[in-house]
């Protein structure tokens, strides 16, 4: 058999393709741009926080020291540390403590970088040699740099976007032939997914430890601390603007005595994050008014450190949020994982590189009753804590005497469906205490044509099912885009009984034998198309939640020495 | 420019193990990168196009005319299928690098000389 074809290649239709170009080109290219140009900046800036480093070591002598006012909402607290350093016999003086010090929000946290340095006290400071008016007490790391990481995304977006954009296209004649080989995935898709996946769990880590994580664990450690009198000094509503508005937060300074001397600070809480916002603030505000006692709580090991609240409140929860990114991430990685080793998992279905058979293999479930109850418990935490944001504004306004209707109505379908995920919970919860089928499968990596026995035992209450089918299926499952939407189309092509029975003396364990068909198709897995194979448990109980229990199983094709 | 491919016996059924034999010949217009053979299955269906390059020979910076004698044992899996959502087939392609031009042979690799049928 011979073919032969004449692949002269045909002109592209070069307006449309010219003016796809141009738009990637643009779109792709600004993504570039703005993406190098933070890079840049970030780098300089971090570089800027290097470059002590390099300056000279030279004695200074501490002049005075404490806590300024920045003049700054965002950041009213600094250590102001004034020095006198000498360089070629002429004296300088400086109150510059690191590099980009614009102050911080805390008071302890500007109050414990001055306590370092004692007036009278001796110190070593770093000075531009360049210029010796500028000096530093201190060198810091440049974590900036790690900021780089989020303006590399926009570049890498915009490279790859280039890249597909003009690659391979420099005339018209790939556009002429169609390769279906060419369409072949280089695998780097699935790593893609793996770390876009891994970086989400990083992300979420990252805001969930500051966030929470601390938190959580200072206002466990604080359970030992000792009530202490304290005054409030000073309380302000500090506001700065943001890119979404204006941020406010209540500044409550307090002071208090333990260890033998005055102490003062402005940690209301140790959930600073959870309580912005303006009616949070003016809360606050309200509780410590300026000049008024109160009562906070000292650490006795460290008196430096107190708080005013440590109280858990429910709105606490919201810091469990970044914990979705955590979930979602490594759900994002582990499915790329599991694709890549699919694509292994194909290679492997060459000659020479077969598995040995196995001997018999205890089935594990697809998702057990536990992952039931877990992943329907995060759906309605997750739905019912965002829909609960909505709620409780539609509730305020009910109380304020103006409902807002239209907010009302919107919300009625949303709350059906948390309602109906508590039911779902609820009936998982109650499958908890069905029997649990456990599924022994002789051999463990069937060959089609084989003949294929399954065990079956019932832990716990076996005697409550009043009816059990057990069964073979092999069904096609297809996925695709519609529009935004990823849809799995699945298509049964066979089932096998194993067992289908009422008789209360075969339902609680039971052995069944059948022959798997040769002419049918083995297990495959491919990114988007998929023939599976299990073993399908389903038994009902009366006025119960029904056993339910999915067992994928791997068909293999058949043995080649047996063509 | 003229592409051909042909199996040594003219046959398109193969069974897994068995030896896929031909010559892939070419005359090109130009000079060309390299030449691949390359044995693949690809989907179609309703689903997104899967598409797995199983074997891939590579002629590197070949003659503007000039033939290449493959063999390549056909893999054990996946059977060329037809379901009612998916179907999967093999096929071989000789691809021209980097332009891509293509000549591709329609194979059948499973245990009978038809498709494993699920519809």
């Amino acid at each position: 058999m011979e073919f032969s074809v004449d692949t002269t290649p045909k002109q592209p239709s070069g307006c449309g393709s010219l003016a796809g170009k141009g738009f990637g080109t643009v779109f792709f290219g600004l993504f570039f741009l703005m993406g190098a140009l933070f890079t840049v900046f970030i780098l300089g800036e971090a570089f800027k926080q290097l470059a002590p480093w390099w300056w000279p070591a030279t004695d200074c002598t501490i002049l005075s020291s404490g806590v300024g006012d920045t003049g700054d909402d965002q950041h009213p607290y600094r250590a102001l540390v004034r020095y006198r350093y000498e360089i070629d016999g002429r004296a300088y003086e400086s109150d510059r403590v690191f590099h980009s010090d614009r102050g911080t929000p805390s008071f302890d946290r500007a109050r414990d970088r001055a306590a370092r340095y004692q007036p009278g006290g001796a110190a070593t400071c770093r000075v531009s040699p360049d210029q010796p008016a500028l000096a530093m007490l201190e060198r810091r790391l440049p974590w900036i740099v790690f900021a780089v990481l989020f303006p590399l995304i926009f570049v890498a977006i915009g490279g790859i976007g280039l890249y597909a954009t003009w690659r391979g296209s420099p005339s018209g004649k790939e556009q002429a032939v169609e390769s279906i080989s060419q369409k072949a995935s280089s695998g780097r898709g699935h790593k893609v997914l793996v770390f876009m996946g891994l970086t989400f769990v990083v992300v979420g880590v990252a805001v969930f430890v500051p966030m929470t994580g601390l938190p959580a664990i200072r206002l466990a450690a604080s359970l030992t601390w000792e009530a202490t009198p304290c005054t409030i000094v000073g309380a302000s509503m500090r506001s700065w603007s943001t890119d979404d508005g204006t941020s406010y937060r209540a500044d409550v300074l307090y002071e208090y005595r333990a260890g033998g001397r005055d102490w003062r600070s402005n940690r209301v809480d140790f959930f600073s994050f959870l309580t912005s916002g303006r009616d949070n603030a003016r809360a606050i505000l309200d509780r410590y008014p300026d000049g008024a006692d109160a009562a906070c709580w000292v650490n006795p090991g460290d008196p430096s450190r107190s708080v005013l609240e440590r109280q858990f409140r429910p709105k606490h929860l919201l810091g469990l949020i970044p914990l979705v990114f955590v979930i979602a991430g490594g759900a994002l990685a582990n499915h790329g994982r599991k694709l890549m080793g699919l694509r292994r998992g194909v290679e492997e279905t060459e000659i020479g590189k077969d598995v040995p058979a196995h001997g018999p293999l205890i089935l594990k479930p697809e998702v057990g009753p536990v992952g039931k109850v877990g992943a329907s418990v995060f759906f309605a935490l997750l739905w019912n804590g965002i829909v609960s944001v909505f709620v409780w504004q539609a509730w305020k306004a009910w109380e304020s005497g103006s409902p807002d209707w239209f907010l009302n109505i919107f919300l009625i379908p949303f709350v059906l469906v948390g309602l109906f995920s508590f039911g779902v919970v609820g009936h998982f919860l109650l499958a908890l205490a069905n029997p649990r089928p456990r599924l022994t499968l002789i051999p463990g990596s069937p060959r089609l044509g084989d003949a294929l026995r399954i065990e079956w035992v019932f832990t716990g209450r076996a005697g409550r099912i009043g009816h059990v089918r057990i069964f073979l299926e092999g069904r096609e499952e297809a996925t695709y885009q519609r529009g935004t939407d990823t849809v799995t189309d699945r298509e049964v092509f066979t089932t096998h009984n194993l067992i289908d029975t009422g008789n209360d003396w075969e339902i609680p364990k039971g052995t069944a034998e059948i022959i798997i068909p040769s002419d049918t198709m083995h297990s495959f897995a491919a990114d988007s198309n998929k023939i599976i194979w299990e073993i399908k448990v389903e038994g009902e109980i009366v006025r119960w939640p029904d056993v339910s229990q999915n067992f994928p199983i791997e068909i293999r094709p058949t043995r080649v020495e047996d063509f | 420019m003229m592409l051909t491919l042909q199996t040594t016996n003219g046959g398109t059924w193969f069974k897994p193990g068995q030896l896929i034999e031909g010559r892939a010949s070419w005359h090109l217009e130009g000079e060309a990168d390299a030449i691949e053979v390359r044995l693949f299955w690809y989907t179609t269906g309703k689903g997104t196009q899967d598409v797995e390059i199983v074997r891939r020979l590579r002629v590197d910076s070949p003659d503007t005319s000039g033939h290449h004698d493959f063999s390549i044992r056909a893999p054990k899996g996946p059977y060329s299928f037809s379901g009612k959502l998916i179907t999967l087939a093999w096929a071989i392609e000789l691809v021209v690098l980097p332009g891509g031009e293509t000549k591709r042979l329609d194979l059948l690799i499973g245990p009978a000389p038809v498709e494993v049928d699920l519809a």
